[in-house]
């Protein structure tokens, strides 16, 4: 048995690092693992929105808007550039019925202290000049944005490793979980037993594995979604945008105009990313297809049709490369973030879906405070593992 | 024909070409010998040559054809061609040396009096040889043009010449031979090397990147951006599995492969915007 440890963190995604820097900030040994290297997961084949309008209007959205005042703050605590950006968010609408819809939505945003405000066509093609025609508006947040997902995990260790005495292991498999009496008494991996009365499942959408270990059954399951790059460019739009069709179909899919379109087909709705570098991410698609990550070209085909819709100069431009990566996807489309009841010691925090990197932070932190027993910086209830007690969720 | 099966002739069967000058051409001074075997579309020697000693004619993929009687030696056409298959030879100089000049695009470029590694066809170093001349006039068309001296026997063997760093091979009357022997050159910082050049990612970062954990190419990437800009790895990808087998102690196929992802290569959007039925 190696030496003891107060908490082991599994996974080296974006959850498993913020887990594992808010925890050994407070002056815990902490331990983290994970199975390849980190961002091996969604975290590195994702894109970097920070964005509060495109969350449920409420409890959700403010989990959004408080990670990305994290990401302010951490962008000066860490030892990494993050690339955060604050360059607003876009929400582009089509149709009559999506801006009723939307409009309905930024209302309660706002009623909730989220800052937006709708952009009316020629403000919007005015500012946003390659825009394809026939938009009626969008829905505008000037205070989201993104950051570069896998340098947050890079920040997250680099920083907690040098300054607060994280260990990190990467390329370790986790194999089992002991439990005495019933509570977590260590974790096995392929080279060794750490003993701990705390673990951290934050391994995504392998999270049900790290469940089996002590006979829990989590409700995740890997969602694909697939984003291609383009080849760095001027920036095609200013900001982070996306179609309003993408939180309709998310919330509301009986409002979609035709269930057998090809958008609904594949799950695609249009995102677009500027990066850092110049690069463009143009997104997306949501489908279940077990843990393949395979790229598609039917999908990739969809994508940038429906993109053209949006930026038809984007025609004239290379893809680079396509990635997909597995969300993973909870059934009521909100993470877990909680202790186990019946068995103590076993903490989870995973099932951000599409989100994990928005709500990094604040997953971090509530998981670091909650295993602490310190004040929560939100209440716990709506992300707790006993929202699910009762159910069968097979 | 050895030209078939190893893609340069051999010396026999450069002497025995009926392009090769008559004994009495050969005493006669500078000539050149035309080491063209591929029946492509190219005529620069036959353009260029104010004499008309060369003739290509028509239809355009002739081989050329040498009429040494007619030419100077003047060497425009060794740097003209494209095929850089065109050398100057002259026999009997004093001491019983040779002359050879060739087409050389690489620098550094040496200088008159050095003594260099003169190298045959197919690059091996047969003796040394002495710079005579170094032609990098404008009408060359960027292709300069070395003349060297070589003992006898070797001015058809010798088609080149191994020059690397100008201190190694320099006189030491010369005075830059001098400086640069006394001030070797430096040691390339690993912050001033670039591996990665569509994201300007240096040895450095790849350094730092193996100390903060990375163990195979996309530990690289993810710490560094390297291979995630334009051409997507295909320059740096085998440098960096270099770099990692070296600082890690592991052989190169030990290495865990980066991810591959189409496209293979950079496509055009427009391609790809089609009907999954393939129309646009």
């Amino acid at each position: 048995m190696e030496k003891s440890r107060d908490v082991v963190v599994i996974g080296g995604g974006v959850i498993g690092t913020a887990t594992a820097y808010y925890l050994a900030k407070s002056g815990l040994k902490v331990t983290l693992i994970e199975k390849g290297d980190l961002a091996a997961g969604a975290s590195g084949s994702c894109d970097g929105e920070t964005c509060s309008l495109d969350h449920a209007p409420g409890f959700d959205a403010g989990l959004a808007n408080m990670s990305r005042g994290l990401y302010q703050r951490l962008v000066h605590e860490l030892m990494f550039d993050i690339e955060y950006r604050q360059y607003g968010m876009l929400v582009l609408i089509e149709s009559e019925k999506e801006r009723d819809f939307m409009l309905d939505r930024l209302e309660k945003h706002m009623r909730n202290g989220l800052p937006g405000r709708y952009v009316e066509a020629d403000e919007l093609y005015r500012r946003e000049p390659l825009l394809g025609p026939g938009l009626l508006g969008a829905l505008e947040s000037p205070v989201d944005g993104a950051v570069q997902p896998m340098n947050v995990c890079i920040a997250f260790t680099k920083t907690a490793r040098e300054r607060y005495g994280l260990e990190v292991r990467l390329h370790e498999t986790v194999t089992d979980i002991k439990l005495e009496k019933g509570r977590v008494a260590s974790v096995v991996t392929e080279k060794g037993e750490i003993s701990t009365a705390a673990v951290v499942n934050c391994a995504g959408a392998w999270a049900p594995f790290i469940g089996e270990m002590v006979g829990i059954d989590i409700p995740i399951k890997p969602r694909k979604g697939q984003l291609v790059v383009v080849e760095p460019t001027a920036p095609l739009l200013s900001t982070h945008c996306f179609e309003a069709f993408y939180i309709v179909n998310k919330f509301h899919p009986e409002l979609a105009n035709d269930p057998n379109s090809i958008q609904e087909k594949y799950g695609i709705a249009f995102s677009h990313e500027p990066t850092a570098s110049g690069t463009t991410l143009i997104g997306g698609s949501r489908a279940f297809k077990g843990y393949d990550t395979s790229s598609d070209i039917d999908v990739v085909q969809a994508i940038l049709n429906r993109a053209k819709r949006f930026i038809p100069a984007l025609e004239k431009l290379h893809v680079i490369r396509t990635y997909s990566g597995l969300r993973p996807y909870c059934e009521d489309h909100i993470s877990i973030i909680s202790p186990v009841s019946e068995v103590p010691g076993y903490y989870i925090n995973a099932g951000a879906e599409g989100d994990g990197v928005g709500i990094a932070p604040v997953a971090g932190l509530l998981m670091s405070q909650l295993i602490q027993g310190h004040e929560p910086i939100v209440d716990p209830a709506p992300l707790s593992w006993d929202r699910f007690k009762g159910r069968n969720h097979g | 024909m050895p030209v078939d099966i190893n893609g340069y002739p051999d010396v026999e069967e450069v002497l025995s070409s009926s392009n090769y000058p008559s004994p009495e051409r050969q005493a006669e001074g500078k000539y050149v010998v035309i080491e063209c075997y591929q029946e492509i579309p190219c005529n620069p020697c036959e353009t260029v040559c104010n004499r008309n000693a060369i003739k290509v004619g028509d239809p355009i993929t002739n081989l050329p054809v040498y009429i040494a009687e007619s030419c100077n030696g003047c060497g425009l056409c060794i740097a003209v061609c494209p095929g850089q298959a065109i050398f100057l030879v002259e026999k009997n100089l004093e001491g019983g040396r040779e002359l050879v000049g060739f087409p050389y695009e690489y620098l550094p470029l040496p200088e008159k009096g050095d003594m260099v590694p003169a190298v045959n066809r197919t690059g091996e170093v047969v003796c040394e040889g002495r710079i005579e001349r170094v032609l990098t006039h404008k009408g060359l068309d960027m292709t300069n043009v070395i003349y060297m001296s070589v003992p006898e026997g070797m001015a058809d063997v010798v088609r080149s010449m191994r020059y690397r760093k100008k201190a190694d091979y320099r006189h030491v009357e010369n005075t830059r031979a001098r400086e640069a022997a006394e001030n070797p050159a430096e040691e390339e910082k690993p912050e001033d090397v670039i591996v990665c050049r569509c994201e300007e990612v240096t040895l450095q970062d790849v350094y730092d990147a193996i100390d903060d954990g990375a163990v195979d190419v996309r530990g690289v990437k993810i710490r560094t951006r390297a291979g995630m800009g334009l051409c997507q790895g295909k320059s740096c990808e085998k440098q960096i599995q270099k770099i990692l087998s070296q600082k890690l102690g592991l052989s190169p196929e030990k290495l865990v492969p980066d991810n591959k992802r189409p496209p293979v290569r950079a496509i055009g959007v427009k391609s790809l915007m089609r009907n999954q039925d393939g129309k646009e």
